[in-house]
């Protein structure tokens, strides 16, 4: 692998933003004015702007350390990288960021090779107009006239929000993962939407908003939900229509989604057309709803009274209470990969109620109450009308196109399509605070595509998608998604895959990992998880999920694929670059937990008759420590500088051979600091009965011989000089000197004092 | 007393189940700075689990030798000073009384 990073150019975004920032103080911001200034004063407007800007040159600056760190990583990763066990990358794509916004003039731009990662782009062209969809209120077009309603005015590949001036415009081909970036859209609170004519995301491939609990799209008036394009992946908490209900032309929505997740949708005051139609143009496969309680309070969200739902697949194992209730009734979905597609294969004129008839308990009361509205029309999937569900990315995401039946005039197009610009321009007012009150905006880019490759390598669109994903979007996944919106994205990949058979349905898989979970107390799902994902990560995190594997394997190789497994798979496979993902990093309390797990010393594991201490030291640092308080009493005592090396951080450093030789060393430092000490008649005693021992002492051995000489003060000075022995073992000499103390000398030491002026006394 | 293991050595306790790595000797547990025992260790295979906990134990303990610790010449050093000091430690306070 070869990865070229400028990494010069991260410092000029960095710089850039500094520079942005201190313009932005400076009140340079008139240059924005226009993109608000239609709808509030401009002090007003610039206030928000600064404080919108400050916000974002923030997180951009978050971006440059990202960056860097990335890089950083990178770097690391391609240093640890083997020759056959790379990732790859596209060739030539590289890594744009550009941000004129922050510039007033020109663009910054970093690049970085072999990645491409996002290009945000900002234009102050076309001051006003209106890009995206311009759908009229109230029309009813067929699929035919989505090209030119949902997707006019925004063509090229480029998808754009507009807010009168303002142009965000989001290149094709590019991934943003907002999240990484940290972008708290809390600062945006007051800032105007209203301008906002359409937010186009054609080029968006996915968008996860893994926080984001609640989207309220208030009087949203309407949204350019044809041009999302080639947006793939949305991921929300929660979605709140509020009183969305002014779409009515919103065809092709997601012609390229093959996931769309809501956990919740709320559609508290949405009321439709009474005849809707679920179009098969979305090429939606798989609409998990999460925690949506069941089809049928779904569907009287939408007061639908018709529904079809040919072409459209979602899995029913989402639906828990309705594969319950389905259940009951003569239809089985124990096959996951059921379909509503082949459910209502061929029936054009298919009464939906009757289904909810034939399926017992499928529907609510109140969803029946939305179904008896029916007129019993047939629908088709031509005849045009719309509702829109979603909202995405800034401020919205498209969850499906609803095509309504019935027939519109061309006049209450026209009618409808001037309303609907008015209408907009109001609601979107609403739509800024709607959005931005409350909620915590951050996003995150999907990992899907990885793992879609990961575990889709015979898919070569998901091949093309992964070439193009950066490496830390996967990453980005670790920590942005909740574990059950894994576990959905983890099941349904695997699920594809086509060599994996032994897989459970989602909620088995739930459910044996609550049992586990329960059972032993020992794992989450999200732990599990860990085990199964195949992805383009860093080599490093393969080892935490070994970790988890070894540690747990027996409770998960009942019905999930081992590591062994799935690597079997993978290798026996067309892909043979791939990564494990870790998704979730480990909590304190599953540290705790694990490390409780792994803590053999405990009830269960008897060692004998052991004493575990969690207090414990060698009697090697006592000895040290002692060392040091002989040490000290000797420096107070004696007022002598023991030589560093006895002193705990040096005695700390040798070895253990050489403690005997310390402690000698130090005995005789003692020793001879007490003797530096003595009085002459001390020293007299000390060595008659210290130094000599008792035969020596019998044998009168010892001679005392003082010297005396007349120093330059005339004063005398005293030596005394000690000799012992025999002369048949070498004699061995001491000399006592005022000031000096006792110290043992040698024979040579005498002639020495001799040549200094010391003579023998006489007696 | 009996030459001691050396580190690395893997041994059984008396009425225990789980072998026991040593990694060190004279080790004390501050709550009772008074019993100085010959070895501290680890549970075999798993090692340290942390770095706050430590197993101790005594010679005398150890009622089967699965594996001997490597022995080098420093190793014989080792156990000869380790023994006076030991000696020394247990008879008095030899170094206050330098």
């Amino acid at each position: 692998m070869q990865i070229h990073i400028n990494t010069t150019k991260i410092m000029e975004v960095q710089n850039i933003i500094m520079q942005e920032k201190r313009n932005v103080l400076n009140g340079r911001s008139n240059f924005y004015a226009g993109a608000f200034g239609s709808t509030g004063n401009l002090s007003s407007a610039l206030l928000k702007i600064n404080n919108t800007f400050l916000n974002i040159s923030k997180n951009l600056e978050n971006i440059g350390i990202y960056l860097k760190n990335y890089v950083d990583e990178i770097e690391s990763y391609e240093n640890n990288m083997s020759g056959n066990n790379s990732m790859t990358y596209s060739e030539g794509s590289k890594y744009v960021v550009e941000n004129q916004m922050l510039q007033n003039q020109g663009y910054f731009s970093y690049e970085m090779d072999s990645t491409k990662l996002f290009e945000i782009k900002r234009s102050s062209k076309n001051p006003g107009k209106v890009e995206g969809n311009t759908a009229s209120n109230g029309s009813a077009n067929g699929q035919s006239d989505s090209s030119s309603t949902a997707n006019s005015g925004n063509q090229q590949n480029t998808n754009s929000i507009n807010s009168g001036d303002v142009n965000f415009s989001f290149q094709d081909n590019w991934e943003l993962d907002l999240d990484l970036f940290d972008f708290n859209l809390d600062a945006l609170e007051d800032l105007e939407w209203g301008d906002f004519s359409s937010i186009d995301f054609s080029g968006l491939e996915s968008i996860i908003f893994p926080n984001l609990e609640n989207i309220n799209l208030g009087a949203l008036g309407f949204l350019g939900i044809g041009s999302l394009g080639s947006l793939t992946h949305i991921n929300l908490g929660e979605l709140n229509l509020g009183n969305l209900g002014n779409f009515e032309h919103l065809e092709n929505l997601f012609p390229n989604f093959d996931n769309l997740h809501f956990e919740n949708i709320s559609l508290p005051d949405l009321t439709l057309s009474d005849k809707l139609v679920i179009e098969g143009l979305l090429g939606i496969e798989n609409i998990p709803f999460g925690d949506f309680p069941n089809l049928g309070e779904l569907l009287n969200h939408y007061q639908f009274d018709q529904l079809d739902l040919s072409n459209f697949s979602f899995q029913l194992s989402q639906f828990p209470n309705l594969q319950e209730q389905l259940r009951l009734g003569n239809i089985s979905i124990d096959d996951i990969s059921l379909s509503f597609r082949n459910l209502f294969s061929g029936m054009e004129n298919f009464d939906f109620s009757q289904f909810m008839n034939s399926a017992n308990n499928f529907s609510t009361g109140s969803m029946s109450g939305a179904l008896s509205n029916q007129t019993g029309a047939v629908s088709t999937p031509n005849v045009a009308s719309a509702l829109f569900l979603g909202f995405g990315a800034l401020s919205g995401v498209g969850l499906a196109s609803f095509v309504k039946q019935g027939k519109t005039s061309k006049k209450e197009k026209s009618e409808s399509k001037e309303k609907t610009y008015e209408e907009r321009k109001n609601s979107f007012a609403g739509l800024g605070d709607a959005i931005m009150r409350g909620t915590s905006f951050s996003t995150a880019v999907t990992a899907d595509a990885a793992l879609n490759h990961a575990v889709n390598f015979d898919s070569e669109k998901v091949v093309q998608t992964t070439k193009k994903m950066p490496m830390f979007s996967s990453m980005s996944f670790l920590v942005t998604l909740d574990y059950e919106t894994i576990l959905q994205n983890v099941f349904y990949r695997l699920k594809k895959f086509n060599q994996i058979k032994k897989l459970s349905t989602y909620w088995e898989l739930v459910d044996s990992a609550n049992q586990v979970q329960n059972i032993t107390t020992r794992k989450n799902m999200e732990e599990r998880i860990s085990c199964l994902i195949p992805t383009v990560l860093p080599d490093t995190l393969k080892n935490r999920y070994l970790y988890y594997e070894l540690s747990h394997q027996n409770v998960f190789s009942k019905d999930l694929l081992s590591y062994q497994q799935l690597q079997a798979v993978i290798n026996n496979s067309s892909i043979k670059q791939y990564k494990w993902l870790d998704l979730k990093p480990v909590k304190e309390s599953q540290k705790t937990r694990i490390k409780s797990e792994l803590n053999l010393i405990d009830q269960t594991v008897n060692c004998g008759d052991v004493s575990v201490s969690s207090n414990f030291y060698s009697v090697f640092s006592m000895i040290d420590d002692k060392i040091s308080e002989v040490v000290d009493t000797i420096e107070q005592i004696y007022m002598i500088e023991v030589p560093k090396e006895f002193h705990s951080s040096m005695v700390l450093n040798e070895t253990s051979s050489d403690y005997d030789r310390i402690l000698e060393r130090l005995e005789s430092l003692s020793v001879q600091a007490i003797l530096n000490s003595m009085s002459l008649e001390r020293a007299r005693t000390y060595l008659s009965t210290e130094i000599v021992t008792p035969s020596m002492a019998n044998q009168n051995l010892l001679c005392f011989q003082d010297m005396i000489r007349m120093n330059e003060k005339k004063k005398q000075e005293v030596i005394l000089v000690a000799r012992i022995g025999d002369g048949v073992t070498p004699y061995r000499y001491f000399a006592w000197y005022e000031g000096v103390g006792l110290k043992e000398i040698h024979s040579f030491d005498v002639k020495d004092l001799m040549k200094h002026g010391f003579q023998l006394k006489e007696d | 007393m009996e030459e001691l293991l050396p580190i690395g050595s893997v041994v059984l306790l008396q009425d225990g189940v789980k072998k026991i790595m040593i990694t060190g000797y004279m080790a004390v547990n501050q709550e009772d700075e008074q019993k100085i025992y010959d070895y501290s260790g680890c549970i075999y295979p798993e090692g340290l689990l942390s770095s706050d906990q430590c197993l101790l134990f005594f010679h005398n303990q150890i009622k089967e030798v699965f594996f001997e610790g490597y022995k080098g010449e420093e190793y014989q050093l080792f156990c000869h000073q380790l023994e006076e000091i030991q000696n020394r430690l247990t008879s008095k306070d030899t170094i206050e009384t330098i």
